[in-house]
């Protein structure tokens, strides 16, 4: 995987290339949840109609968040939930260490949450001297080899099952196969144990429901019911964006969630959870925290363009469907957030250098927008982006210039022309099959990758004119079929 | 950060100078009109969920009346023989006669706490016991409060007598229901639930959809079942 003292997506992406194993996993996964994704989209009829709706809803939400949001906390409240309010990682950080400490909790079992990857929590705490347990299988895995996930929705895509078998081997399994179901059997009994010792379950949130201030999860493995159920306490922690106004509204995001992360009509289970659990029951947890995160967020609301990334509702879809992150997986973004959205969204959330070459890790095929249950343009954003990026004069002399005499050039015909007889003569020792190769030299970080053709010996404007003679005469001659035509 | 400066900082960004305090107005809600006239009848419901339980890899059994419904579990439960087995106690046992039906079979009817929660060590106690109780099961009887036919999920209204472990500790859940209580779509379901949690009485802590057994992909895309939550799922349909 990818390492620190690499800096860059373009140098984390070389060393994504050379690992094989890592493409193909990346790709099969891919290629399944897209089938799926058709099919399960299919039955759902006008799949178009949802996406539409989908995107509305988003829309209304994210554009009165004071209203919705503000309404959930008060009703979460009404429940009985205590709610916390953080404007960056190391505050919320801060407000979950505080609860762990009056708890005094040695051992904390962790459902999987994006928002907790993002604020660093399980180092923090380790450092505290808590024990956290990742219980999601994939993120479990990646866990026990000190790695970050590298997908929103299969974190241990990149793992092989043999590799498994030797981290739950060192992890004190006995006796172990590379069978799926020997493994996976290994993690439940192991984590039994975690879910019924836990003092304090920490879990995300797919979704808060403004009408009842219910947190919404949707799993697949049961570990989100069991983190939610046993410990005493349960922590929360939230995007500020993660709103839905009302139940209503759950149907559509149920329709849409499933079917765009894995393609299943719904999940396993979807939990609703508002409040503590009610006097006289015996489980569930008695005391439930939400940590509501900003961390950048509100910077997005009121843009004209970037209050959309705020709509995203965190399935992954775009990242199946990247031709990107399909060669280069997860880790080379080196955030939190891969893929078309993750490119989109790093620098955008984070201030500074850190994410800001992530909008060129794309071919701007707007295959991430096709894709997106609530139709966010991620290709525009990414241009956007980028423009932000160039107008920021953060690109380099060489590449400003060369843009600059790009202008110069193209703006009167003349220069172009001159410029096009000089290039033909230039290109003559680099051009094999009508392609430039060149493997040294400033082209080289176009052509190193991709077919740049050479110019053609008679420019199309002098072609033109034979071109349109043609024409004309065939459409004199009144024939509709152009087939015979010598049509360029 | 206060909650004040939260608020604050989100209507000026959405350039408002306080947030907003009336409902906006809204287009659409919920899901497209074409969606929310799709019914069936109870034949096509309780067929539906059949189909789509049995294709998360859920086993169902439809019954005209009770004998047959026990004649089903005692078969079922016989196959598995397990150790131990946990019901919802409450109103369930009555309602589908499992007190007369089951007396081959050793079977926990779990209720809740008798006394008003405190943080006495009592109640932690025998919340403890009963949990790890629940955890030594190998088989939970549940009821449920509704189903889908659309997803094949069950829907389990949390409440003081429909303990939540009994769906989701043991390996085995066996969950009994009525034709009756099977709706078309998700959203019929919704819109009940957003009814009850509106009552500050008697709002359930937990609604939990169940659609077929616990499941994973994580290990090289290989499905595998039964991670955390139950391995196998079987319904019972009495119509």
């Amino acid at each position: 995987m990818a390492n620190e003292s690499e800096h860059g997506v373009l140098d984390r992406s070389r060393h994504a290339l050379q690992d094989d194993f890592l493409r193909a996993a990346v790709r099969f996964t891919t290629d399944r949840l897209k089938g799926r994704k058709h099919a399960a989209a299919e039955e759902l009829g006008d799949w178009e109609a949802w996406r539409e709706r989908g995107r509305q809803i988003r829309a209304h939400t994210i554009a009165h968040l004071d209203y919705y949001l503000r309404e959930f906390v008060q009703n979460a409240r009404n429940a009985g939930a205590h709610v916390h309010f953080a404007r960056d990682a190391a505050e919320a950080r801060e407000v979950i260490a505080q609860i762990v400490r009056t708890k005094d909790a040695k051992l904390v079992a962790k459902s999987k949450s994006m928002v907790s990857e993002e604020i660093h929590i399980n180092q923090h705490l380790e450092k505290q001297g808590v024990l956290v347990v990742e219980t999601d299988l994939g993120e479990f895995i990646i866990q026990l080899a000190h790695e970050a996930p590298s997908h929103i929705i299969i974190p241990a895509i990149h793992k092989t099952r043999g590799q498994i078998k030797d981290l739950f081997t060192a992890d004190g399994g006995q006796n172990l196969s590379t069978d799926t179901q020997n493994l996976t059997a290994y993690a439940r009994r192991r984590l039994r144990e975690t879910f019924m010792c836990a003092d304090i379950g920490i879990t995300g949130c797919n979704f808060g429901i403004a009408e009842s201030g219910s947190i919404v999860l949707f799993t697949n493995e049961g570990n989100g019911r069991m983190v939610t159920t046993l410990p005493k306490t349960h922590i929360v922690t939230m995007g500020m964006e993660r709103i839905i106004p009302s139940f209503a509204d759950l149907e559509v995001m149920a329709n849409l969630l499933p079917r765009s992360a894995t393609g299943q009509k719904l999940t396993t289970y979807m939990s609703v959870i508002t409040g503590p659990n009610r006097e006289r029951e015996l489980d569930g947890a008695q005391e439930l925290h939400i940590v509501i995160l900003d961390n950048g967020r509100s910077r997005q609301l009121g843009d004209e363009h970037f209050q959309e990334v705020l709509h995203c509702i965190r399935c992954g879809a775009c990242l199946n469907v990247c031709p990107v992150y399909r060669h280069i997986g997860g880790h080379a973004y080196g955030s939190v957030y891969p893929g078309p959205i993750g490119a989109v969204l790093s620098p955008l959330l984070n201030d500074g250098e850190k994410y800001a070459d992530l909008p060129y890790a794309s071919s701007l095929c707007g295959a991430c927008f096709e894709a997106c249950p609530v139709k966010i343009p991620l290709h525009d954003l990414l241009v956007l982006l980028r423009q932000r990026h160039v107008s920021a004069g953060k690109t380099k002399r060489i590449e400003r210039l060369a843009f600059r005499s790009f202008k110069a050039t193209f703006a009167h015909p003349w220069r172009y022309k001159a410029a096009m007889r000089v290039a033909r003569a230039a290109q003559k020792p680099l051009v094999r099959d009508g392609y430039i190769e060149s493997t040294f030299g400033p082209l080289m970080g176009w052509t190193d990758s991709r077919h740049a053709p050479a110019l053609a010996k008679q420019p199309f404007r002098e072609r033109f004119k034979e071109i349109r003679q043609n024409v004309d005469a065939v459409d004199n001659a009144g024939d509709d079929d152009f087939e015979g035509s010598d049509r360029p | 950060m206060t909650e004040d400066e939260f608020f604050g900082n989100i209507a000026r960004r959405l350039h408002r100078n306080a947030p907003l305090s009336i409902a906006p107005a809204r287009d659409v809600v919920g899901a497209p009109d074409f969606w929310s006239m799709y019914d069936l009848t109870k034949e096509e419901r309780v067929q539906k969920f059949q189909v789509e339980l049995e294709k998360l890899g859920g086993l169902v059994s439809v019954h005209d009346d009770l004998p047959s419904l026990h004649t089903a579990l005692r078969e079922l439960l016989g196959s598995l023989s397990p150790q131990k087995v946990c019901a919802w106690g409450g109103d369930l046992p009555q309602e589908f006669g499992l007190d007369d039906a089951l007396t081959e079979f050793s079977v926990d009817y779990i209720v809740g706490d008798s006394q008003e929660q405190g943080t006495g060590e009592g109640d932690q106690e025998s919340r403890e016991a009963a949990l790890a109780m629940i955890a030594q099961a190998d088989v939970g009887i549940t009821g449920c409060d509704y189903a889908v036919a659309d997803t094949g999920s069950v829907v389990l209204v949390g409440d003081v007598n429909k303990v939540r472990s009994i769906s989701l500790l043991p390996s085995v859940h066996i969950v009994l229901l009525s034709a009756h209580q099977i709706k078309t779509r998700m959203g019929q379901v919704l819109s009940e639930v957003a009814i009850l949690q509106k009552d500050a009485v008697r709002h359930a802590a937990s609604v939990n959809f169940i659609s077929g057994p616990s499941r994973s992909s994580d290990i090289e895309n290989d499905l595998s079942i039964g991670v955390h939550g139950p391995a196998s799922v079987h319904a019972l349909i009495l119509l």
